[in-house]
C-alpha cells in the first residue's frame, strides 16, 4: 500500500496489461508482511500504469508449464493482466510468499451442473440408443415392401453363400426328396399362419449345427444341424424358431438398427490405452441386448407353432440340450455379451411349455427322415 | 518501448523439455486409464498447457486458458446431438441405399449391397470438416500471447460446404486440383482469424503450393511410368522398380508438401496488414523426428510387452511347476486359476502400459521437437505493431470443442 522500502526484495518483471499486447518492463517488489505484491512501472519508460498492488491471496500460477526458466502469475478472477518473473530464484520467492496459487477456482453450483449435465446426456442417450433408434428402424423395416424385402434377402444369402464357399463345403444340397419332406415340415407349422412373403428354405453343406433367417423369408439350414438331429421334430423345432423371425421381420429390423447405431458408442468412448476392448465389450452388450429380446419372442413364438401344429416341445429342448453339449453354454456376466440367450434356460422354458404331452403324429415318416438327412451326403451339390 | 530489436522481430522460441513432457504425459495417461477414459479432456488440456507455454517468441510464452471441465461437459453437448443426427442419419441413407441397391445373387450384386452399408459413412463426413472448424476456433479462443487472446469467426457451417465441395473436385480432377482445394480452405480459415483487434490475411496464390507437391506428382509418375513401361516393354522389373521407388518417393513428397506448403502459406500470411512471418523449417529435420521417434516408441512398447509377457508367463509356469512337484496337492485346481489369473492381468497391463509408454514417446519425441523445429525457424516481421494490439472480447463456447473430441478430428494434443 506504501510506498516499497528499500529492505524489501525487488526484481524485475514482465508485465502484460490484457488490454494490449505492448509488453511493459516492470519492477516487481514483495511486501510480505503486508501481504501485497507491489508492481511499479520501470522508471525508464513511459506511465500510464504507475503502481498495481497485488493481493497474495489472490495470485495464481500458471499451471504445467513448459518454459525453462521462470513463472506466469494473474489474479484470480476474470483480471486479464500476465506477470511473468523470467528469473527462477524471484519466481521461486515469489511462490513462497503465496499459499492459494494453484487453487482451482471453481465457481459455485459447478458440480451439481457437471452432475446434471452428465446425467441428462446419459439419460438421453440411452433414449436413443435403446428407443428412439429402435423404433425408427422397425418403422422402416415396415416401410420395405415385401418384393424388395425377398430381393435383398437373396442377396444377403449369397453373400453367405460366397464367404462360406471353400472345399467342401457351403455349397446348397438338394433332392427332390428332400425338399419335400421340408415342404411337408413348413406347412405344418404354417397351416395357419399368414406370412407375408413364401418361405424359401435351403440347406447349406457345412459341418457347424446353426440355422439362420434372411430378410424376405429365406430360411439355410447347415447340413450339421440335421445330421446331428436324432428326431425330425427337433429339425421341425429350429424350424419354428426360423419362421418366427420371419414373422416378426427380424433379419431387417437388426440390420437397420444396426446401422442407425453404428459408431456411436465408439464416439462415446473414445480412444485411449485399453479402450478398444472396453469397446468391444460395449457394442457387444448393446447389440446383443437388441438381438437376446429378438431371440427370446421367437423363441415363444415357435413355441405357439409347435402347440398349433401338434409337436412336442420336448424335442425343441433337446436341440438345446445337444447345442450346449457342442459349444458350451453362456453363464454369469457373459450372458450379457451372448446374442442368444442362455442355452440351458431356453431348453427348460421349451420343456415348460409341454405343447403336446401326448402321443404325436410324426412331423416326417422314417423314408422322409431320412431323405433329409442323406441330402447332403449323397449327391454332394 | 519493448524488447524488440532494432530491425523490429520477433524470433521464435521453444523451451520444453523431453523429460518433464515426458512425466506429464506418463502421468495424464495413467490417470486417464484409471478413470476409463474420462480424464482424457483434462489431460489433452494440461499437456497444451505445457506446450503452449514452451512457445515463447521473444522470451514472452503463449498461454492456454481452456479447462478440462468445459472440454467434458462440451463433449457430453456434441454426443447427443451427434448420435442424435447420426442415428437418424445414418438409419435413412442404409434405408435409401437398401432400396438402390439391394436385390441379385451375383457377386458384383453383393458387392453393390455391401455398399449400401457403406454408404452410411457419408453421413460422418461433413461432420468431420464442422468439428475441424469448430476445434479451431475453440483452440484459438483459448490460446492468449501477451496477455491478448486469439480468436476465429463463427463459419463452420461455411467451412464444412466449402471442404465438401473442394474436396469432391480434388476427386474429380484426380488430385490435380489438389493444391486449389488446401489453399483455399486454409484461406478460409486464416481470414477469419484474429489477434486481439487485428485480423489474420492469407495473402498469395494457390497455384504457389504445385511447387510444394512436385514430390508427390513425382512419386505418383514413377509408380505410373515404371507400370506402364514395365508393362509395354515387357519388362515387370521396370515396374517392380518404378513402383518401389516411387512409393519411397511419395512418402518423402507428403512431408516435403506438409513442411513447405506451410512455409510458403505462413511467409504468404499477415497480420493487420503490416505483421509478417518468415520460416524456413526444414523437410529432413522433421522426417528425422517421425522416424527416430517412432522407431523409439516402437522399440519401447515392444520391450514393455516382452517384460511383462515374460513376467506373467513366468508366473504361470511356475505353478505348473509347482504342481508337478506335489502332484497330490490338495488344492491343485485352485492356485493354478489364480496364478492364470494374475499372469494375464500382468500381461493385461503390459500391454496398457505400452500404449502409454509409446503415445507418450511420440509426444515427446515426435510431436513436440516438430513444434520446437517449427517454432524457432520462424521470425516475426514487423514486430512493433503488437505494441498497439488491443483485447478482443470473449469466445463463449457451449460445445467446447466437444465434436471433434468425439469425432476424434485432430491431433494427439
Amino acid at each position: 500500500m506504501t510506498s516499497p522500502q528499500s529492505t524489501l526484495p525487488v526484481f524485475g518483471g514482465r508485465y502484460f496489461d490484457g488490454q494490449t499486447a505492448g509488453e511493459r518492463d516492470v519492477e516487481v517488489s514483495l511486501d510480505k508482511p503486508g501481504g501485497w505484491l507491489i508492481i511499479r512501472r520501470d522508471q525508464s519508460s513511459g506511465a500510464s500504469i504507475p503502481q498495481e498492488n497485488w493481493d497474495l491471496d489472490d495470485m495464481r500460477v500458471v499451471r504445467d508449464h513448459g518454459h525453462e526458466e521462470g513463472e506466469v502469475f494473474r489474479l484470480t478472477g476474470k483480471d486479464e493482466a500476465r506477470l511473468f518473473v523470467p528469473n527462477q530464484v524471484d519466481a521461486d520467492a515469489l511462490r513462497d510468499a503465496c499459499q492459494y496459487l494453484r487453487k482451482a477456482d471453481v465457481p459455485a453450483g459447478t458440480l451439481s451442473k457437471v452432475f446434471f449435465w452428465t446425467g441428462g446426456a446419459v439419460a438421453a442417450m440411452l433414449l436413443i440408443l435403446f428407443v428412439l433408434l429402435p423404433n425408427l428402424a422397425d418403422t422402416m423395416a415396415t416401410l420395405i415392401p415385401a418384393k424388395r424385402e425377398e430381393a435383398i434377402g437373396e442377396t444377403v444369402v449369397a453373400q453367405i453363400e460366397q464367404t462360406m464357399k471353400f472345399a467342401n463345403s457351403g455349397q446348397f444340397c438338394s433332392t427332390s426328396e428332400a425338399e419335400a419332406a421340408i415342404a411337408k415340415m413348413s406347412d405344418r407349422l404354417t397351416d395357419e399362419l399368414d406370412l407375408p412373403y413364401p418361405l424359401k428354405i435351403r440347406i447349406m453343406k457345412t459341418e457347424m449345427i446353426n440355422a439362420f433367417a434372411a430378410p424376405g423369408g429365406h430360411i439355410v439350414f447347415f447340413s450339421g444341424l440335421i445330421d446331428k438331429a436324432d428326431t425330425p421334430e427337433e429339425v421341425a423345432g429350429v424350424l419354428a424358431h426360423e419362421i418366427a423371425h420371419v414373422v416378426a421381420r427380424d433379419p431387417l429390423r437388426i440390420a437397420l438398427r444396426a446401422a442407425g447405431s453404428a459408431g456411436i458408442l465408439s464416439m462415446v468412448l473414445g480412444d485411449f490405452a485399453g479402450g478398444t476392448l472396453v469397446l468391444i465389450m460395449a457394442e457387444q452388450v448393446m447389440q446383443a441386448s437388441y438381438t437376446r429380446e429378438a431371440e427370446a419372442q421367437a423363441d415363444e413364438f415357435a413355441l405357439r407353432l409347435l402347440k398349433d401344429a401338434g409337436l412336442p416341445a420336448e424335442a425343441f429342448a433337446a436341440f438345446f440340450d445337444k447345442l450346449r453339449e457342442e459349444y458350451g453354454d453362456t453363464d454369469g456376466a457373459m450372458e450379457y455379451l451372448s446374442s442368444h440367450p442362455n442355452l440351458a434356460s431356453r431348453a427348460a422354458a421349451a420343456r415348460a411349455a409341454e405343447t403336446q404331452p401326448d402321443a404325436f403324429e410324426p412331423v416326417l415318416s422314417e423314408t422322409e427322415w431320412a431323405a433329409l438327412q442323406s441330402v447332403c451326403k449323397s449327391s454332394g451339390r | 518501448m519493448s524488447t524488440v530489436s532494432s530491425t523490429d522481430t520477433v524470433k521464435g522460441a521453444y523451451g520444453g523439455d523431453g523429460g518433464a513432457l515426458f512425466g506429464l504425459a506418463m502421468k495424464t495417461g495413467f490417470l486417464t486409464l484409471i478413470t476409463l477414459g474420462i480424464y482424457r479432456f483434462w489431460a489433452k488440456t494440461r499437456i497444451r498447457r505445457y506446450m503452449w507455454s514452451a512457445t515463447a517468441p521473444g522470451g514472452a510464452p503463449f498461454e492456454y486458458t481452456g479447462t478440462g471441465l468445459e472440454k467434458f461437459l462440451g463433449f457430453l453437448v456434441a454426443i447427443v446431438v451427434l448420435a442424435l443426427y447420426l442415428g437418424v442419419l445414418q438409419l435413412l441413407l442404409f434405408f435409401v441405399g437398401l432400396n438402390i441397391f439391394a436385390g441379385g445373387t451375383d457377386p458384383q450384386a453383393v458387392l453393390r449391397q455391401l455398399a449400401a452399408t457403406y454408404i452410411t459413412l457419408f453421413a460422418v463426413l461433413p461432420l468431420v470438416f464442422f468439428a475441424q472448424y469448430r476445434s479451431r476456433r475453440y483452440l484459438l479462443s483459448r490460446t492468449r500471447w501477451r496477455g491478448i487472446r486469439f480468436g476465429a469467426e463463427t463459419g463452420a457451417v461455411g467451412y464444412m460446404l466449402r471442404a465438401l465441395g473442394y474436396t469432391l473436385l480434388t476427386i474429380i480432377s484426380l488430385g490435380l486440383l489438389a493444391p486449389l482445394a488446401a489453399f483455399k480452405l486454409e484461406k478460409y480459415m486464416v481470414d477469419r482469424t484474429w489477434y486481439g483487434d487485428i485480423k489474420f490475411a492469407q495473402d498469395g496464390k494457390w497455384t504457389m503450393l504445385y511447387g510444394s507437391m512436385k514430390h508427390i506428382f513425382i512419386g505418383l509418375g514413377l509408380v505410373i511410368g515404371g507400370a506402364a513401361i514395365g508393362g509395354f516393354s515387357d519388362i515387370p522389373a521396370l515396374a517392380i522398380l518404378g513402383g518401389v521407388v516411387g512409393t519411397f518417393w511419395l512418402y518423402f513428397g507428403i512431408f516435403y508438401f506438409q513442411v513447405d506448403g506451410f512455409r510458403r502459406m505462413a511467409n504468404h500470411k499477415k497480420v493487420g496488414d503490416v505483421i509478417g512471418f518468415d520460416t524456413k523449417p526444414k523437410v529432413w529435420t522433421v522426417i528425422g523426428h517421425v522416424l527416430l521417434g517412432s522407431l523409439a516408441a516402437g522399440a519401447a512398447a515392444f520391450a514393455v510387452i516382452l517384460v511383462a509377457g515374460l513376467v506373467g508367463g513366468s508366473i504361470i509356469g511356475f505353478s505348473s511347476f509347482d504342481m508337478m512337484m506335489n502332484p497330490d496337492g490338495l488344492a491343485n485346481q485352485q492356485p493354478d486359476m489364480a496364478s492364470a489369473a494374475l499372469g494375464g492381468l500382468i500381461f493385461f497391463l503390459g500391454y496398457i502400459l505400452a500404449i502409454i509408454v509409446a503415445g507418450a514417446l511420440i509426444l515427446v519425441m515426435v510431436n513436440q521437437p516438430i513444434i520446437a523445429h517449427y517454432v524457432t525457424s520462424t521470425t516475426i516481421l514487423n514486430a512493433s505493431r503488437l505494441d498497439t494490439v488491443r483485447q478482443r472480447g470473449d469466445d463463449e463456447m457451449v460445445d467446447a470443442e466437444g465434436f471433434a473430441d468425439a469425432l476424434d478430428v485432430g491431433g494427439g494434443f
